[in-house]
């Protein structure tokens, strides 16, 4: 086995290993299928070219047309719309951009992002390639391999899993343990006889790698875990300062992990005049578009007491609820739904269109752990009977409750024109679909989200799974809503609990979503669509068949499917800009800022790694520039130069006098070569121990360049890489000055 | 020993300050995920380090060479035998042999085997490339982590001494040149042992000179009978090299000095072996007087004297002629010669004195080198003139050319004995 053959089938181990770190981004198992061929293709053609003594930039070249063919036939065959087939792979470019900006890590499967990826790993491959076996410099891997690792790392807000970062650092060991074992493997010559097995001493030193690199990875992810993180990089949100937008986190990521996790924390306690205890509403969703129900721009007002909302009249009875946070961190406030005055320590800012109170201090999302407030809220509970007969409205920001996309799929409008075709009235059709919906022989409840991505998720779950949890039946119905003209929204909070004497505690797995439809007359009034976790609202039933779900203020373990741990998140928009921003930023999408910050980083660490070169240029340059005027002075940096360059080469410098030493060192070299050290010699000789130096020999400089030439011409071209970026004299000449 | 840190390779430095450097950015940054990479690679020259560090590295070499000793351009085999004795397995070694570079290429191999006992052994091969004498060994052990970030350089203690002799080469007795007494049966130690009446007389062969007739002994045995000698002689030869840098000319072993050292050596051996008392001279005066000596001491103490012998910084041959001033009854003289000038036919004239026989190998140095190289056609012509001048002061005198091997030389003057 040559040691490039070696090295190209590292390099494939390592490129593969290093790919599962795209896990954390991808949820596309099957890429691995098309990945690795891709891999070892290109290693393949590597290997083998250089069997054959071709020239490196060839190879490169070959590697990168094989590259773009894989690309071509990847892209055609993944997307097989006729057409230009430019324009095919435009669009499946596109396909996987727009994919990557509107799903969140992991993405679901997409051929898109299929595509790139494995365009990018084939490129990186390429240029591990490069670095290993073209320069010689198999340490430089770890740039192609952190390229890789640092896209989650950075793009992520949350850790990559120690899953992905021990693949990571086995690929990055098993290079330089090939590179060990090449260096190993060239050393020995010149020998008749010897009585060890050649296969033997491979298998040592892989053994001997592993009694190394293994706890040195185990350690190295216990010091991760114990050394303290200083600060944070959040390199994706602006922070807010002053009197800047506030950025809104999407509640229902706190949603998704609380379902998830099913934790039992208590959360909030409250008591409250209210009989039948309070939804916590904390804020509500009214944007609809294809990737989902979503926050928009608020237009906060400073204070605490929002005032009546419209559609309640100034006889209606108000509710006083004193409630307490625990081990709860959000920015928006649970309060119960009107809220028309709130007493709560701290900056307040409360929107009046979708009565959200939201922190404006400037740490907010930890602004509800351990605060008490008391709210005073008017609660909506229309009468059913005036109730059944009421007309959608037209709230004041219909622009965005009302507003229908127009790529909603037909299946899901002909669905809703199926359930609710029975139904008279606005309020009636909205009942019939929450009857649809809570209907427990159609839909089961489960924490499992559906699959899919956009509407995808509304197709999955309200034709195809018919399982999900309270978002996706909140979404739904509100969807359905809309389509049948009544504008909604989706509100996220928490269910009102269980009841302990006289007081209400709430439960993290209590968070909810439920639909908010607009009545005339009415406003926004409350559905209740997922029958699992709690009944329904009296006004909305309007036939006899209550349905026989638990009472809501049971709201125990909603379902038996608490095993996953890994909620879906069907929503993007983690935060949005309020006031300036009018458009929602597109968070949660590819990253492209962490991703050049990353690149950014690694400029930084290659221009690091620099200096040592450059710091024994500018050495050089100054032992030979036009400052030296002294003879003496020259000479003794003509030599002092010789003896660094012998350094840098890795070789001896020997003890003794100057005459001494030029008769060691030439041992080996050329004539001229040697010549010149004797030349050398001669001068130091003259400087250091002759009464008058007279002027300096001529061609001192050239001599050392002489020598110095075939010292780099003797070298492997990993040597001459190191002689000029890793120069061994300027450690020995730092450590003589400091050692003393 | 040597501090943790002095055992720290350039990429293992880069790895620590890489890794400080990055951890410390990481943690500011809170990405724990880069702090398990930047960990790692502050943790890997650590693990290296200790690693390297502990192989305590204790080693036995033995080291056998087969033979001792061998002429320039031979093989010799060199055995090394390595021994470990430790429970710590790890470190990757790597060994390289000492060896100077008139013997070849340092032989190297390594060791990787992950148990805590072994035992290697190592032939090599080691070829005699200029002749001297030269130590084999130390041996050099590196240690190595498997990633190249940490190593520990070693030396053993026990060397070797190798000498490279000069070629010599068994040569061919003659009638006519001496070496083995002039009939080619009888050595000249038993002249003197036995009844002189006797075995002094021989038949007459063609060619014999008739003032040797020994008549009384023809009239006994009616058939002509020759004294063979009149007396029994001590036999004796100088062997002058000449050793100057000026006369000889070539690169490494196709130097023609080599060429005159080996034939020096193959001439002395010769006549040791043939029982002369053989003086060695060059330049520098004498250099071996072997007639104290018993011949297997002799050729011992010639082949190392010939085995040491160098250029001369002497530029005339006085002090050669004085030490050839000293005659003795049957000596002879052999010279080894490079480019000749008139003042050196002189000298040789000189040294020859009244010594029976004045033999000389005179070398073509201009053919035991690249044209460029040659001297001048001055020179040239110098040198050819001198050699009629050697010759016509009664030297038999050989023009020595490149091809020519030591034995081919030796014959030709043979040859040339024949036809005076």
């Amino acid at each position: 086995m040559k040691s490039t053959d070696r090295l190209a089938l590292a390099l494939g181990v390592a490129m593969t290993l290093a790919t599962l770190t795209l896990f954390e981004l991808t949820s596309d198992r099957g890429m691995l299928f098309v990945v690795v061929p891709v891999i070892a293709v290109i290693m393949a053609i590597s290997a083998l070219s250089r069997r054959f003594g071709i020239t490196s930039w060839l190879i490169h070249l070959w590697q990168l047309l094989v590259l773009v063919g894989i690309g071509l036939g990847l892209g055609l065959g993944a997307n097989p719309e006729s057409g230009n087939w430019l324009s095919q792979l435009w669009q499946l470019y596109l396909e996987g951009l727009l994919h990557i900006q509107t799903s969140s890590a992991p993405m679901s499967p997409s051929p898109g992002v299929r595509w790139l990826l494995v365009l990018l790993v084939g490129l990186i491959t390429i240029i591990a390639d490069i670095l290993v076996i073209s320069l010689a410099t198999p340490a430089w891997s770890l740039a192609p391999l952190l390229t890789l690792y640092a896209i989650p790392a950075l793009a992520l807000p949350s850790d990559v899993s120690w899953r992905t970062f021990v693949p990571l650092a086995l690929a990055y060991l098993v290079v330089m343990a090939t590179d060990s074992l090449n260096q190993l493997a060239g050393w020995t010559r010149n020998l008749a006889e010897d009585n060890a097995a050649r296969s033997h001493s491979q298998s040592g030193i892989w053994r001997m790698a592993t009694v190394v690199g293994v706890p040195a990875i185990a350690l190295s992810l216990l010091l991760g875990a114990v050394l303290p993180a200083l600060g944070s990089l959040d390199i994706d949100s602006k922070r807010p300062r002053g009197s800047g937008p506030i950025q809104l986190q999407d509640p229902t990521v706190e949603l998704n992990r609380n379902l998830a996790q099913q934790s039992e924390r208590v959360v909030v306690t409250y008591r409250t005049t209210s009989q039948t205890g309070e939804y916590l509403r904390m804020t509500a969703l009214p944007v609809m578009d294809r990737s989902g129900w979503k926050l928009t721009t608020m237009d906060l007002r400073q204070g605490s007491s929002p005032g009546r909302p419209s559609g309640t009249s100034a006889s209606s009875p108000t509710v006083t609820s004193e409630i307490t946070t625990g081990d709860f961190s959000s920015q928006y406030l649970p309060v119960p739904y009107a809220p028309t005055d709130v007493t709560v320590e701290g900056p307040w800012g409360y929107d009046p269109r979708t009565l959200t109170m939201v922190s404006t201090a400037d740490n907010n999302s930890t602004a509800t752990r351990n605060i008490t407030y008391r709210v005073t809220s008017v609660p909506n509970t229309p009468d059913p009977a005036a109730f059944s007969q009421a007309r959608a409205g037209t709230p004041p920001d219909s622009a965005i409750t009302k507003a229908l996309p127009s790529d909603v799929p037909q299946e899901i409008i002909e669905l809703t024109a199926e359930v609710t075709k029975d139904a008279p009235t606005d309020v009636l059709k909205a009942a019939a679909i929450q009857d649809f919906l809570r209907d427990p022989r159609q839909f089961q409840y489960s924490t499992q989200a559906p699959a899919g991505d956009g509407y995808e998720v509304m197709s999955n779950f309200l034709l195809r799974d018919k399982a999900g949890y309270c978002i996706h039946f909140a979404s739904a119905m509100a969807l359905m809503a809309r389509i049948e003209g009544i504008p909604s929204r989706v509100a996220v909070g928490f269910l009102p609990g269980t009841q302990e004497g006289d007081t209400w505690q709430v439960q993290a797995k209590n968070m909810h979503a439920w639909p908010e439809l607009f009545f005339e007359g009415f406003g926004w009034v409350r559905f209740e669509p997922t029958s699992a976790v709690a009944d329904a609202p009296e006004w909305t039933v309007t036939s006899g068949d209550v349905d026989p779900s638990p009472s809501a203020s049971q709201s125990a373990s909603p379902s038996a499917t608490s095993s996953s741990n890994t909620a879906e998140i069907p929503t993007a928009g983690p935060s949005i800009d309020m006031g300036d921003d009018p458009l929602p930023t597109e968070g949660g999408g590819f990253p492209w800022r962490q991703v050049l910050t990353g690149l950014g980083i690694l400029a930084a660490v290659l221009a690091v790694a620099a200096v040592p070169g450059l710091a024994r240029m500018l050495v050089r340059r100054r032992r030979f520039g036009e400052s030296v005027t002294d003879p003496h002075e020259q000479v003794a940096a003509a030599w002092a130069e010789l003896r660094d360059t012998f350094w840098d080469a890795r070789e001896r410098w020997p003890s003794g006098s100057p005459r001494e030493r030029a008769a060691v060192l030439s041992m080996g070299l050329s004539e001229n070569s040697t010549a010149a050290i004797g030349r050398l010699a001669d001068a130091v000789e003259r400087s250091r121990y002759a009464r008058a130096l007279g002027s300096v020999p001529q061609g001192l400089v050239d001599d050392v360049r002489t020598v110095s030439s075939e010292l780099r011409l003797r070298q492997t071209r990993a040597g001459q890489f190191a002689m000029k970026w890793a120069p061994a004299s300027l450690w020995r000449n730092l450590m003589a000055h400091f050692g003393r | 020993m040597l501090k943790p840190w002095q055992l720290l390779t350039a990429r293992g430095w880069t790895f620590l300050v890489a890794g400080v450097v990055g951890t410390i950015a990481a943690m500011s940054f809170g990405q724990r995920d880069l702090v398990w990479l930047f960990a790692l690679l502050v943790l890997l020259p650590v693990a290296a380090v200790v690693v390297v560090g502990r192989s305590r590295m204790q080693l036995a070499c033995e080291r056998r060479l087969e033979p001792g000793r061998t002429a320039i351009g031979e093989r010799l085999i060199a055995h090394l035998d390595l021994t470990k004795r430790d429970q710590w397995p790890l470190g990757l070694l790597r060994f390289e042999e000492t060896v100077p570079r008139e013997l070849g290429r340092r032989p190297r191999f390594t060791v990787h085997q992950f148990t805590g006992e072994w035992t290697r052994r190592v032939s090599y091969p080691l070829v005699g490339l200029a002749r001297g004498r030269y130590t084999v060994g130390p041996l050099l052990v590196r240690a190595q982590d498997p990633f190249g970030l940490a190593h520990i350089d070693r030396r053993f203690r026990s060397v070797r001494e190798v000498m490279i002799t000069p070629r010599v080469v068994p040569l061919s007795s003659m009638s006519t040149a001496p070496g083995s007494g002039q009939s080619g049966e009888s050595t000249p130690q038993k002249i003197g042992l036995v009844g002189q009446d006797d075995v002094l007389v021989r038949e007459y062969r063609a060619g014999d000179d008739v003032r040797r007739i020994h008549w009384r002994s023809t009239a006994r045995r009616d058939e002509i009978m020759v004294r063979r000698e009149e007396q029994a002689w001590d036999p004796a030869a100088t062997l002058f090299l000449d050793n100057r840098p000026a006369s000889h000319a070539g690169q490494g072993r196709e130097n023609s000095f080599e060429w005159a050292v080996s034939a020096l050596a193959s001439i002395g051996m010769h006549m040791i072996r043939s029982g002369f008392r053989t003086t060695v001279v060059d330049c520098e005066g004498q250099l071996l007087e072997a007639s104290s000596q018993d011949p297997a001491a002799a050729r011992e103490a010639l082949l190392v004297a010939m085995t040491d012998e160098d250029f001369s910084q002497t530029t005339d041959l006085k002090v050669a002629t004085e030490a050839c001033g000293q005659y003795k009854a049957g000596d002879m003289m052999v010279a080894v010669m490079g480019r000749l000038t008139q003042a050196d036919v002189q000298a040789l004239v000189t040294m020859r004195a009244r010594r029976s026989q004045g033999l000389a190998l005179v070398l073509d140095v201009d053919t035991f080198t690249a044209r460029r190289f040659r001297g001048t056609p001055e020179q040239a012509d110098e040198h050819q003139a001198s050699i009629d001048l050697l010759r016509r002061h009664a030297w038999r005198v050989v023009d020595v050319k490149h091809s020519m091997g030591v034995d081919e030389a030796w014959r030709s003057l043979d040859r040339m004995g024949a036809s005076l």
